[in-house]
């Protein structure tokens, strides 16, 4: 091949590259045993260079986005490039030393090699059933630290020159509930890690580094440029926006996130100096990885949702996270559903840029992550089991068009439900309704997109339910006089009498109950009363709200 | 026996012919979009032949494809299991795009107004809870009547285990709703998942009048020209149907043309005895790729047609946006980018001259000297290469500090690689090494990027087939009739009743002998595939385990299914195995086409080269004298050394430096790579 780089080679590396964190993927996905990864796509692959930054990320979750690098960092911290062998395979989750997100995603992380320089990393990130921890499925809302929410793992060495250090192994699996599962998982990280270095063998067998190499700073550099050029599009200015996550998991005041959103030229600073300091609970805490990713996520959405994921795209934003804050809290603060304070950082951020450019933004969203965990003994085989429904809910309308009905949330990217025909199928539940929620979408001159509720009836003893949302006081809010939208909950129905629920913490649920997990709308954009009468008709017509709806905020039927 | 066969594709609807002698004919129609019936109508009478003694007829249509793809199909009723109407509109949640804050979500296949519901229940064994009350489902009915809706999905919850509610729902319609047609989920697409078989049953209904009105018209003009034959359909799984049932199952057509294609390609695997074959199918927009393994095309059982997943047993062919027009553009940050936009067939490449602005791969190839402007289509259409060589300048240029040639070369670089990655993509996803593969190119580009995308994945021949561009055509020509039936049976293998098993298997053989019997043919003609498909229990995804019938054992098929475990997913495990269905493949066979052996030329001592052209290829330093070949007057068995050019009337072959071409004795273009 040429050995010259222009924007041509530029290309056809940039495409071999994402052939090989794909093929890394489809080696992960196609070995792994758990629900979670398997059903619900939770895992990301990326290659990395020698300092850690993002060269190609295959598509999965953007939560994940950004937040690929920490765990690079914190293991080149630690261990110094010259240590590090061919063969050579590391693994961590420690979200404060590298983990990035949560303690359930865990990272393995393989240095490769040209003439015995670490030149790349291939880094393979997917979610666990269970890490330990005081919960069954490590998924615990009224955490007070991080040590009740799993197993530590410190970046360490998992593999040595290719052979499996059983030691670590060992320690690792039997500190967690579902080893086999478990086991069967990291083995497809591992493989999509041999198989990202297989496939980068093949590429230095016709390109030299140095080829690579100045291929992957001008990719970066194209990214760059681009988004810069978004960037000065949009007036300089400072913008503010303010989200809300309704708590901690422990107390009961809400926890605002506020953000300073300073654009100069085609530069953006994303200040969260007003964030209070951090929570005590697992619900109210987004470690820094977390944060810089919702950053990221923020803007690659309002800016380029067209880009190619690599560093160039984050080198003109520059973010202020001061220390011992909601995003940034200090260890050993619980973090593990941070992804509720990660959710408001997007909206925060959506919300200054409505001020100036709300073509690119949408209204409030439903929120983040609404699961459900069932956990106990399935009869079926005397085993334990664990089964997290991730809800889909509503987005928030836009200045031209209604918010899209149940779809994941924006932190959550290409996540999907599990089937009902599915976990019927595995668990001792039954689906009773899986339904759009009428009148849940805000009202607007556009209206919010609707929640969705699903009814799981319990069929045997000993079955426990844990939950975790956000939004669920404070409702997604509509924008330019568009109206707010119904928030989230968990309604149980038992001995006839219904009880409304939010966060719940391995609450026992009887066989014969009905938990119906109901999610959100979003918010509407515009005064309703500007809503054309032809679109009020329709909703009616299609039940998307109902008649009286109709009548009261839309004045429509009267007269 | 003489045989029509038909593809009708974007813009062309192609026709080939063969007679009792084994001569073959080819023609070509415009496809007029909404009256499909006439382009296959102009292409059989541009053949030039007497059709009165044609005994066979299969063709391959799009039909029912482009009704869903313009959003063009009937206006369709649901029926589901109370509680579940809006699995449809839910959509497992899924989003079109990773980022993107303005996209929307496909809009439902059938509004809400439309979808009802009845109180019944099965548990995930398909034992019932709630028994169906039929006169609800004659309200529910009725209120569909009424509103004028004709076409009628089934889809209940769990019936993909037991169909018992959904068969009471079609007779009562039959017996007292004549005028709906109805589809049900345990008969289109008996699997589990909701979302999806939903979305297969309502596909299903919504095109049924559409492709029956279209089939109705289509005999209307056979008969018109005298054409006896009965018309059978192309099926996405590489077999034919008959028209009767294509009305009935119109979503088995939905890969109707590029199936086309592959089932040639397993033709061609069984007659050259090519164990491992990959197929490049390269048309205006995409390139399509497919495996074939000892003769047999890799099948699926989930794809997706725009926006909607279906779950029927289809050949597995995986689509890239990488095509003759695809568009050269400059992307954000100064980015080089071809593709996935494409000029399509309007206004086409630059070199068309029918407005195109932007240059695309047919116009590089053109800027390159790899295709003569004179010789397009056979001289049919003379191309405008200086047109090309300014949209380069004027669009591209500005940007690169290149010269046309470069900057043409690269695209057809980036595009190649494009293909080279869908294809590293379909193998490794089933455990392959493309590497080990034989490459089989056709389309109207498949011959020009074949060999440099087989270089990229590390094959080492490629096989350019005779009429490359008609490829769909033929192989529809020669493909068997063929019915998949399937049961659902989710056991557990070491709990599971062999004589049950082999019961089960008779009934479905006895269904598959009766229909093949009804459509003609006889005892000898007809051919039985069984297979189990299992899992481990707790795994999701299945493996298709081809067992002999009358199954004597069930441990065997155990260990089989641990054995292909471990070659398509490296590793196999202690839990126990789970029988989730069982297949019956009845087919009947077509008989073989005799192509004609290599004719006149083959005494020719020497290929010779029609002309000499400038031709550019950066690897030998720039335009080099590049020999153009006409195909079918090449010798059999003697080489053609790269770089050259071999043409044919709506086709070209590219043979690079260091590569060689021969064709052999029957009349395919070989493709080698030399040396190491």
């Amino acid at each position: 091949m040429q050995d010259k780089v222009n924007p041509i080679m530029v290309e056809i590396i940039r495409n071999k590259l994402t052939a090989i964190v794909r093929e890394a993927s489809t080696a992960l996905y196609r070995a792994a045993f758990s629900t979670i990864v398997r059903e619900m796509k939770d895992y990301s692959n990326s290659l990395h260079d020698a300092s850690g930054n993002l060269v190609a990320q295959a598509e999965g979750i953007p939560i994940f986005l950004g937040s690929m690098s920490h765990p690079l960092y914190a293991l080149l911290d630690k261990y110094a490039l010259a240590e590090m062998e061919e063969g050579d395979v590391y693994i961590s989750n420690d979200p404060y030393l590298g983990g990035g997100t949560h303690k359930n995603d865990i990272n393995v992380m393989m240095p490769y090699f040209v003439e015995s320089n670490v030149v790349l990393f291939v880094v393979s990130k997917a979610h666990w059933m269970d890490v330990g921890g005081k919960d069954p499925g490590s998924w615990s809302p009224n955490a007070t630290d991080s040590f009740q929410e799993g197993l530590t793992i410190p970046p360490v060495k998992l593999y040595s020159r290719g052979r499996l250090i059983r030691e670590v192994e060992d320690l690792i699996l039997q500190n967690t509930r579902l080893q086999e599962i478990n086991r069967g998982d990291y083995l497809a990280q591992i493989a999509a890690c041999f198989t990202g270095r297989k496939r980068l063998d093949a590429l230095f067998t016709e390109l030299t580094w140095p080829i690579v190499q100045e291929s992957i700073k001008e990719l970066n550099l194209q990214s760059e440029l681009a988004i810069r050029e978004r960037i000065r599009n949009i007036p300089d200015g400072v913008y503010h926006g303010i989200d809300y996550v309704d708590s901690d998991g422990i107390g009961e005041t809400p926890i605002p996130v506020e953000v300073e959103v300073r654009i100069r030229g085609d530069e953006v600073e994303v200040d969260f100096s007003r964030c209070p300091s951090q929570s005590l609970g697992a619900c109210g805490n987004s470690a820094l990885p977390r944060t810089v990713s919702a950053v990221r996520t923020a803007m690659r959405a309002i800016l380029a949702p067209d880009l190619p994921s690599n560093q160039g795209l984050f080198e003109p934003i520059r973010i202020v996270a001061p220390k011992g804050t909601v995003v940034n809290p200090e260890p050993p603060a619980p973090v593990t559903l941070g992804g509720l304070v990660g959710r408001a950082i997007v909206e925060a951020i959506l919300f200054a840029f409505s001020e100036v450019a709300p073509e690119r933004t949408m209204a409030g969203q439903f929120g983040g992550t609404f699961s459900c965990l069932f956990t106990g003994l399935n009869p079926r085989d005397n085993n334990i089991f664990v089964f997290l429904q991730v809800a889909g809910g509503g987005w928030g309308a836009k200045h031209n068009a209604d918010g899209i009905s149940t779809i994941t949330s924006i932190n959550n990217g290409f996540m999907v439900d599990c089937p009902v025909e599915v976990l019927e199928s595995e668990t001792p539940l039954l689906v009773e309704q899986y339904a759009l929620r009428e009148d849940s979408g805000g009202d607007g001159q556009f209206r919010g997109g609707l929640g969705v509720r699903q009814d799981f009836r319990v069929l045997s003893e000993g079955v426990y339910l844990s939950a975790t949302m956000d939004r669920y006081r404070i409702p997604p809010p509509g924008v330019k006089g568009g109206l707010s939208a119904l928030g989230n909950q968990v309604v149980i129905k038992q001995d006839g009498l219904e009880t409304i629920h939010n966060l719940l913490n391995r609450l026992p649920v009887p066989e014969g109950a009905i938990i119906s997990q109901q999610s959100g709308g979003g918010g509407g954009f515009g005064l309703p009363l500007n809503r054309e009468g032809a679109s009020v008709r329709e909703d009616v017509l299609q039940g998307y709200i109902s008649p009286l709806k109709a009548r009261t905020v839309y004045g429509f039927g009267q007269g | 026996m003489s045989r029509i066969s038909v593809d009708i594709g974007g813009t062309f609807s192609d026709a080939v012919y063969v007679n009792n002698e084994g001569r073959l004919f080819h023609g070509k129609g415009f496809t007029s979009h909404g009256e499909y019936g006439r382009g296959v109508m102009e292409a059989i009478k541009a053949l030039g032949v007497d059709v009165h003694d044609v005994e066979v007829f299969p063709h391959g249509t799009t039909v029912a494809l482009n009704a869903i793809l313009e959003g063009k199909t009937a206006p369709t009723g649901l029926i589901t299991t109370r509680g579940f109407r809006d699995v449809l509109e839910i959509a497992r949640y899924g989003r079109k795009d990773m980022y993107d804050l303005q996209q929307q979500k496909p809009k439902p296949l059938v509004s809400r107004i439309w979808r009802l519901e009845v109180s019944e229940r099965l548990d995930w064994q398909g034992i019932m809870l709630q028994a169906l009350d039929p006169n609800e489902v004659r309200e529910r009915l009725r209120q569909l009547c009424d509103g004028g809706i004709r076409s009628v999905a089934v889809c209940l919850l769990h019936a993909y285990r037991n169909g018992q509610h959904e068969r009471m729902i079609k007779a009562i319609a039959a017996e007292e709703f004549p005028e709906l047609t109805v589809s049900i989920s345990s008969e289109v697409a008996p699997q589990w998942r909701e979302f999806e078989r939903t979305s297969s049953t309502i596909l299903n209904a919504s095109t049924a009048p559409i492709v029956c009105e279209y089939l109705v018209s289509l005999t209307g003009g056979t008969m018109d020209v005298g054409m006896r034959a009965p018309i059978l359909v192309m099926q996405s799984n590489g077999g034919v149907m008959s028209a009767e049932d294509a009305k009935v199952r119109p979503i088995m057509t939905l890969m109707s043309g590029p199936v086309g294609g592959v089932t040639g390609a397993a033709q061609l695997a069984r007659q050259l005895h090519l164990s491992k074959l990959m197929t490049l199918d390269v048309g205006g927009t995409s390139a399509d790729v497919a495996l074939i393994l000892d003769g047999e095309p890799v099948m699926s059982t989930e794809s997706r047609v725009g926006d909607w997943p279906i779950l029927t047993h289809s050949v597995a062919i995986h689509s890239v946006g990488a095509g003759g027009g695809s568009l050269i553009r400059i992307g954000p940050g100064g980015a080089f980018r071809v593709g996935p936009e494409s000029a399509g067939s309007k206004p086409g490449p630059v070199c068309y001259d029918r407005g195109g602005q932007e240059p695309t791969v047919t116009d590089a190839n053109v800027c390159l000297g790899r295709i003569d402007p004179l010789y397009f289509l056979g001289g049919a259409v003379v191309l405008d290469a200086e047109k090309a060589r300014c949209a380069f300048e004027e669009n591209v240029l500005p940007t690169l500090n290149l010269t046309v040639e470069e900057a043409a070369e690269g695209a057809v670089q980036v595009i190649n690689t494009i293909m080279a990655r869908a294809i590293r993509e379909i193998a490794v996803a089933r455990g392959h090494d493309p590497a080990e593969f034989t490459l089989l190119a056709f389309g109207g580009g498949g011959g020009l990027h074949a060999a440099l995308v087989a270089a990229a994945v590390g094959m080492r021949r490629v096989i350019v087939p005779p009429l490359p561009a008609h490829f769909s055509a033929m192989g529809i020509l020669g493909a068997d009739m063929r019915h998949d039936l399937a049961q659902m049976v989710l056991t557990r293998a070491n709990q599971a009743d062999l004589n049950g098993l082999n019961n089960l298997f008779s009934e479905l053989r006895q269904q598959g002998q009766q229909k093949l019997t009804l459509e003609g043919f006889r005892t000898d003609y007809i051919q039985f595939g069984h297979s189990l498909e299992g899992r481990y229990v707790g795994q999701d995804e299945t493996l298709t385990v081809p067992v002999s019938y009358p199954l004597a054992n069930v441990e065997t098929v155990t260990t089989e299914f641990a054995d292909l475990h471990r070659q398509t997913y490296g590793y196999d495990l202690k839990s126990p195995v789970e029988f989730v269905s069982l297949r019956v493949t009845a087919i009947g066979k077509a008989s073989l086409i005799q192509m004609p052996d290599h004719g006149a030329n083959s005494k020719t001592a020497v290929p010779a080269a029609t002309r000499i052209r400038r031709t550019y290829f950066g690897e030998l330093g720039g335009y080099v004298d590049c020999p153009f070949y006409e195909r079918y007057s090449l010798p059999a068995n003697l080489p053609v050394i790269g770089p050259a050019i071999i043409e044919e009337e709506a086709s070209t072959v590219l043979v690079p430096p260091g590569w060689k071409a021969y064709a052999d004795s029957h009349m395919n273009l070989i493709l080698d790579a030399q040396g190491e």
